[in-house]
């Protein structure tokens, strides 16, 4: 059994104490950035990089990417509780998260989504192990073209999202890629819809729109209804039924496998693997009429999903030493930083690095549903509180998290901004999530898509002459009719 | 019947038509360069025209047929103080917070949320502001360390 020994290496390597020390530091610094919004894993990796300079590699690359995957695990909480995202990848929890909160059931779906997330995470080790160095090559066969196509698949799922109308979904996409020229255009470093202000020059930061897209417009809205109906129910109960575990199983088996395999590919990896999770949920499972009124299935299938997402991410990272995401590029960064050269010698150079962190992905896991659940008790209490006071500290949560990216006040009034327009377009029957999807694509996209062309010299052929590309447009043409044929064959003529 | 200006279809095809034209106008001076080497332009441009015919179709689509206000919600006064109240808040926050400082602004986004928005009382709404900004500051600013917007005349 030689082959085994590298990894039971490993396994000794991660449980060193010291080193489950690091990896709780990770989990519990990675659960605390997911549950404040605006502050990002990878805003916070880097803020700590410079304190990982004196650990060893496997411990400074435990604790870093224990931050990533804790991150994950505390992204749903203000979901579910405020309905404000606190990462980009649990987005959709909002539907049916919120919902439930509403319903009273705020336990259930923190619970639910702790264990999807551990389900999901675990599973996903598991696959890291067995898969990783065959993922891997596949994810070499991406290139400009491949990365342009999947970016339009992930924006035409859209077209399934939430309640709008396919017409209003797709407008909200456009405007979305439209915002996300703003600033200096990824080639040639053309200033664009700067209208002169130093401010745009970087583009409108992510941070201040979706604090202002969910978080303002979602107290503006509540603020529709007299102070006495603004209240939140208080949950019943702490913890999800027997009949929340029968309803989830399948969601999180089917968000595992999707968030894994999309968690590989560059580009979007756990926030469009949530999405395509809800959507599956919303559009194919047996449930899927109760999709969007508070259902067990809408927080179990995206959380499980971004958690294998993040956890698959780190395959092209170890095995090709490409970074699927900004957070991954920081990983890289970090390793790099300590003298390692991921790639694919790294399993055979450095094993019990390679093996330490995926042994260490185990423990976090455990660690952070031990850590996750408890804290739902707490979490909850946050509902008791009378929605007047409840309604400033939301907006002091968003005012502090927009400023803390750049320090700026103009991020502030960014967020204002799209707190206000955020609201009005609810009022007009639009669907933010749309938009801030292809707001955080918009720039990979047009980057790929104008080497695709450099490259082709000007020929669209590129994007079906290569057979990758090729099926994942044919896939987005059908998730753009299928609605659509969908609708028509309902309301006959 | 509802005036087609307060269908939702409409009001909403006709923003984002102009939100097309303004990206139509502002970027009218970026080069487009050739398909084999698409320019700065390239892009916003093929998406300022998709923006125009989603909206267009929106807007003639909501005008053909009837539909609900949307402005059902702001008819009743009451509501459209405190929208406007919690508007006008944000906005004096941001214009503010650079001379005034964090702890006074945020004293006093508290105190419209709670006092007038809220509908408490001014003991209940002095105290709330008082605590929550002296205690935010002190957590995010001094323990965690995080970028708080400072003012030129107060901390």
């Amino acid at each position: 059994m030689d082959a085994l020994a590298p990894i039971v290496h490993g396994f000794a390597a991660a449980f060193e104490p010291a080193r489950i020390l690091y990896c709780l530091i990770g989990v519990v610094v990675g659960t605390i950035v997911g549950v404040l919004p605006g502050l990002g894993p990878a805003a916070t990796i880097a803020l700590l990089l410079p304190a990982t300079y004196r650990l060893d590699p496997v411990s400074a690359v435990i604790m870093l990417a224990g931050i990533y995957y804790g991150s994950q695990y505390g992204g749903s909480t203000t979901s579910i509780l405020v309905r404000i995202p606190g990462e980009s990848s649990s987005m959709v929890t909002c539907y049916d998260g919120y919902e439930m909160t509403r319903q009273g059931r705020a336990g259930a779906a923190l619970g639910m989504a702790a264990i999807a997330s551990f389900v999901a995470g675990t599973a996903a080790v598991v696959g890291l192990m067995v898969v990783a160095p065959l993922l891997g090559r596949f994810a070499l066969a991406f290139g400009p073209a491949e990365y342009a196509s999947l970016m339009i698949l992930g924006l035409t799922l859209v077209a399934w999202l939430g309640s709008a109308s396919l017409l209003k979904s797709l407008a909200m996409a456009v405007t979305g890629l439209l915002l996300a020229t703003v600033g200096q255009d990824p080639v040639a470093g053309v200033e664009r819809f700067t209208f002169g202000t130093q401010s745009l020059l970087d583009g409108i930061d992510l941070v201040p729109v979706f604090m202002g897209l969910f978080g303002i417009a979602e107290v503006l809205e509540t603020m529709e209804r007299p102070p006495a109906e603004q209240r939140l129910p208080t949950p019943k109960g702490l913890w999800p039924t027997r009949q929340d575990f029968r309803d989830s199983a399948a969601p999180v088996a089917r968000g595992t496998v999707l968030g894994f395999l999309l968690g590989v590919l560059p580009g979007g990896g756990a926030t469009i693997a949530s999405i395509a999770s809800y959507v599956t949920e919303k559009r194919f499972a047996r449930n899927r009429a109760r999709l969007g009124q508070g259902a067990i299935e809408g927080v179990a299938g995206p959380e499980a999903a971004n958690n294998a997402a993040a956890t698959g991410s780190f395959i092209p990272l170890l095995t090709l030493g490409i970074p699927a995401n900004v957070v991954m590029a920081m990983m890289l960064a970090a390793l790099t930083l300590h003298g390692v050269r991921p790639g694919p010698l790294l399993v055979v150079e450095r094993p019990d690095l390679f093996w330490g962190v995926i042994a260490s992905m185990y423990l976090g896991n455990v660690l952070l549903l031990i850590l996750n659940l408890p804290l739902v008790g707490l979490f909850i209490q946050i509902l008791r509180l009378p929605y007047p006071v409840l309604a400033p500290l939301i907006l002091l949560f968003c005012l502090i998290g927009s400023y803390s990216v750049t320090g700026q006040t103009a991020e502030v009034a960014t967020m204002v901004c799209f707190g206000v327009g955020g609201y009005l377009l609810r009022k007009l029957g639009f669907d933010a999530a749309p938009l801030v999807l292809a707001l955080i694509l918009g720039r990979p996209l047009e980057e790929s898509l104008r080497q695709a062309l450099a490259i082709s010299q000007g020929s669209f052929a590129v994007f079906v002459t290569r057979p990758i590309s090729l099926v994942l447009l044919l896939a987005a043409a059908a998730s753009l009719t299928a609605p659509a044929l969908a609708r028509i064959r309902r309301q006959p003529a | 019947m509802t005036p087609g200006w307060a269908r939702s279809d409409v009001a909403g095809g006709a923003a984002l038509l102009a939100l097309a034209a303004l990206a139509w106008v502002a970027g009218r001076g970026l080069p487009l360069g050739a398909l084999s080497q698409p320019g700065a332009g390239f892009f916003p441009r093929i998406l300022t025209l998709l923006l125009a015919v989603l909206s267009l179709t929106m807007l003639v689509h909501g005008l053909a047929r009837p539909g609900a206000a949307f402005t059902e919600p702001w008819t009743d006064r009451s509501t459209r103080r405190r929208l406007l109240l919690m508007t006008g808040a944000l906005v004096f926050y941001v214009a503010a917070v650079g001379t005034l400082g964090y702890l006074v602004t945020t004293a006093a986004l508290f105190v419209v949320m709670v006092r007038w928005v809220g509908g408490r009382g001014w003991a209940h709404a002095l105290v709330v502001a008082a605590l929550c900004s002296a205690g935010s500051w002190y957590v995010f600013g001094r323990l965690l360390r995080v970028n708080l917007p400072a003012g030129a005349l107060l901390p």
